[in-house]
């Protein structure tokens, strides 16, 4: 089951990241504090979910990320630095 | 040996006596003198489709893959000629499938002072089509994998347009040569960026030069085009109605 995380940048990150593997009606993946470590490559988005992905969390967050350091992050952990930063 | 198969053997040596008659011109000359004899006996050239087990239309194509590979053996200054790509875009998403010919828009594009990013993969067959087409080294290339978009993205906001191909095999049937797949993907970013979008398939012309039948996409509200459906109009309308266009969720 997933947990509400009490970091508001960590909720809207991971909460965009369900929306995105919940909209093909597939099994969403169960997130803990473990997840934030995983491979971001083993959440299995596609290019076109991974844009989404990116801009659902630029309208949650009001900023536009820099692609070329999005596409370096290898795990949410790394995702939710940079939103923050 | 199969009927189509000699008589494309004999048609490929009318073109080999036209290279020994006239060894002595340019390279452009020469492949203008060739691509004439091709045409000239366009009947016999026709079986080279057949060979790959495809719509007979389609032969032009396959012919002028075959004479520049040859020629870039027999003259390595030879470049393929593209005539130029009449749309007025200032940086846009260029819509295209895999014809072998996609670097000739490449070129056209590039030739009218653009800023260009390629979403690609680098194969073999890829890199053997860059070394023909020769493009220069400020063409940007982005590797078609799962950051293509978000990478294309930063392209079209640094001003460069996007050159991409939209269709793909069946994964069901990944050898068939009339059935394909169209991506959504690259149309996602076009309504998602409001990027302007065009739609251009190239062609050899009975000149030997690759030319395009070219359009631009309809214009917003964004929501209410279905550009995937307007680009398999674009392509049957184009001539190739003789294939199969199915829809992917790629």
């Amino acid at each position: 089951m997933t947990q509400v995380f009490s970091d508001p940048v960590t909720n809207t990150v991971v909460g965009a990241l369900l929306m995105i593997k919940g909209r093909s009606g597939g099994v969403l993946p169960d997130m803990g504090p473990d997840s934030l470590k995983q491979p971001f490559d083993e959440f299995d988005l596609d290019s076109m979910d991974k844009l989404d992905f990116v801009m659902a969390l630029e309208d949650s967050l009001g900023k536009v990320f820099d692609a070329n350091r999005i596409v370096q992050c290898k795990t949410l952990a790394d995702i939710i630095e940079l939103a923050r930063q | 040996m199969s009927e189509n198969e000699f008589l494309y053997r004999q048609a490929r040596r009318l073109v080999d006596e036209e290279i020994k008659r006239h060894s002595s011109l340019s390279t452009h000359d020469l492949f203008r003198k060739c691509w004439a004899v091709v045409e000239n006996n366009a009947e016999n050239f026709k079986g080279r489709a057949a060979l790959s087990e495809i719509n007979d239309k389609a032969w032009r194509v396959l012919v002028y893959h075959d004479l520049s590979k040859y020629f870039l053996r027999i003259r390595p200054d030879f470049k393929p000629q593209v005539r130029s790509l009449d749309l007025s875009f200032k940086t846009a998403i260029i819509a295209s499938i895999h014809t072998g010919l996609e670097l000739g828009i490449a070129k056209a594009v590039l030739e009218r002072n653009k800023k260009l990013s390629i979403i690609h993969l680098p194969n073999p067959q890829n890199r053997e089509r860059g070394a023909l087409f020769k493009l220069p080294s400020q063409v940007h290339y982005i590797r078609a994998d799962a950051n293509c978009l978000l990478n294309a993205r930063r392209s079209l906001a640094e001003g460069r347009s996007i050159l991409a191909d939209c269709d793909h095999p069946l994964p069901e049937n990944p050898r068939a040569n009339t059935v394909r797949a169209i991506s959504a993907s690259i149309f996602n970013l076009a309504k998602r960026t409001g990027a302007d979008l065009c739609f251009v398939l190239p062609y050899v012309d009975k000149n030997g030069v690759i030319a395009f039948r070219a359009e631009m996409a309809a214009s917003p509200p964004l929501t209410q085009v279905d550009y995937r459906e307007a680009f398999v109009d674009f392509l049957n309308r184009s001539g190739l109605d003789w294939m199969q266009w199915k829809k992917s969720d790629r």
